[in-house]
């Protein structure tokens, strides 16, 4: 933690509520991030951002200084996404969504193929993590998007660290099952669009 | 052969010996399927690590502040009517109490039934009177105050449907001027 971001902290600690928006400016593409990657859309992701900074506000007081302020964001950030997904079926990315995500982005430099690549991959990615349970999805999204060590997971998502192993090995699989699901997909395809044209 | 074994060698970041590696090199040589695993985990890895990083659409701490707030708002509408319930039963039971206490809550008891039946008896009362009355009455009367108790019903009726017709067409026509 910075010594800039440890002042906030401290300030907000004692109530100071710019302190806090300061925080929320410092944290708040890692909460997005993370929200986005476990919803799957950018309004979702971006009420659940909003609504991790609400809940970290109202129990700042618990907060155990001895740990890092980021963690315990993404602990709330994870939880509440956890709750979100299990009360409904995770959708998969529109690419209408994806449009309006991109007409939000501030930088317009991409080249129109670049972008198309870019889309693409995320959908592609997205649709790996989608239908990946929950608690799976949060472990897989901590260690590979934010390079969480297997300890800060388990703190993070108060899981045990075999809990953590296994989630995190099934988690690989399904990612490895859907790409290979995604390249025979394509393969059809593929061969049927030759058919047609033959 | 042991599958299992390979695909958490493939998988899991678990430090293998040399020659657990030399078992898994030849293991993949032979096996297609577990091939394809490797092949498909290790994209699947670098899809990530080139994924990029998604921001929040720009004046995220700014909505943050009008979110903080209006819910500190609701929190505090929330808490005065929390008070004021509170408050309520609080001096509900007081007064429950106090009325025990002075034997007042019987008297209040017994006056409201004492009030319900001297009505339900005046009511009776005044619908013998109808009855009567009507026993009275010609039947050519009675026809013709069902006529024209139909005639206002339907008068009524079509006022209000042409009514309503007029307030549709507005409120349809204030949306397309908005949409324009």
């Amino acid at each position: 933690m910075s010594p800039i971001e440890a002042e906030y902290l401290q300030k907000a600690l004692k109530g100071d509520e710019d302190s806090f928006t300061a925080l929320v400016e410092i944290h708040q593409t890692h909460v997005y991030n993370l929200c986005y990657r476990m919803l799957g859309s950018p309004q979702e992701a971006e009420d659940a951002a909003q609504e991790t900074f609400w809940r970290a506000y109202r129990n700042l007081q618990r907060y155990d200084t001895a740990r890092p302020f980021t963690t315990w964001l993404l602990s709330i950030a994870a939880h509440y996404c956890i709750d979100q997904q299990r009360r409904r079926r995770l959708p998969t990315i529109e690419l209408d969504e994806l449009l309006d995500m991109e007409n939000f982005t501030p930088d317009p430099g991409p080249t129109p193929e670049k972008e198309a690549a870019e889309k693409e991959e995320i959908e592609a990615v997205q649709q790996q993590l989608a239908d990946l349970n929950p608690n799976d999805r949060a472990v897989l999204v901590l260690r590979y998007f934010h390079e969480f060590s297997e300890d800060e997971i388990c703190h993070t998502l108060s899981l045990s660290k075999s809990a953590v192993k296994s989630r995190l090995h099934r988690a690989r699989l399904h990612m490895a099952e859907q790409l290979i699901a995604q390249k025979n997909r394509i393969k059809v395809e593929g061969r049927s669009n030759e058919t047609q044209t033959v | 052969m042991k599958h299992k074994l390979f695909e958490s060698w493939i998988l899991d970041n678990s430090p293998i010996t040399k020659t657990e590696q030399q078992q898994l090199r030849e293991h993949l040589k032979a096996c297609p399927q577990c091939q394809r695993l490797q092949t498909a985990w290790l994209e699947s890895q670098n899809r990530i690590k080139s994924a990029s990083v998604n921001e929040p659409q720009p004046g995220f701490s700014q909505r943050w502040q009008t979110m903080l707030s209006k819910r500190r708002d609701l929190e505090k509408n929330r808490q005065v009517r929390r008070t004021l319930l509170i408050l309520v039963i609080l001096m509900g039971m007081a007064s429950l109490v106090y009325m025990l206490q002075n034997n007042l809550l019987v008297t209040w008891i017994v006056s409201a039934i004492s009030i319900i039946a001297s009505l339900f008896i005046y009511m009776s009362k005044a619908l013998a009177g109808i009855g009567e009355l009507l026993s009275e009455t010609p039947a050519l009367v009675y026809g013709f105050g069902f006529l024209s108790l139909g005639a206002i019903a339907a008068l009524l009726a079509s006022t209000a449907f042409i009514l309503w017709n007029i307030l549709k067409k507005g409120s349809q026509k204030h949306a397309y001027d908005a949409e324009d």
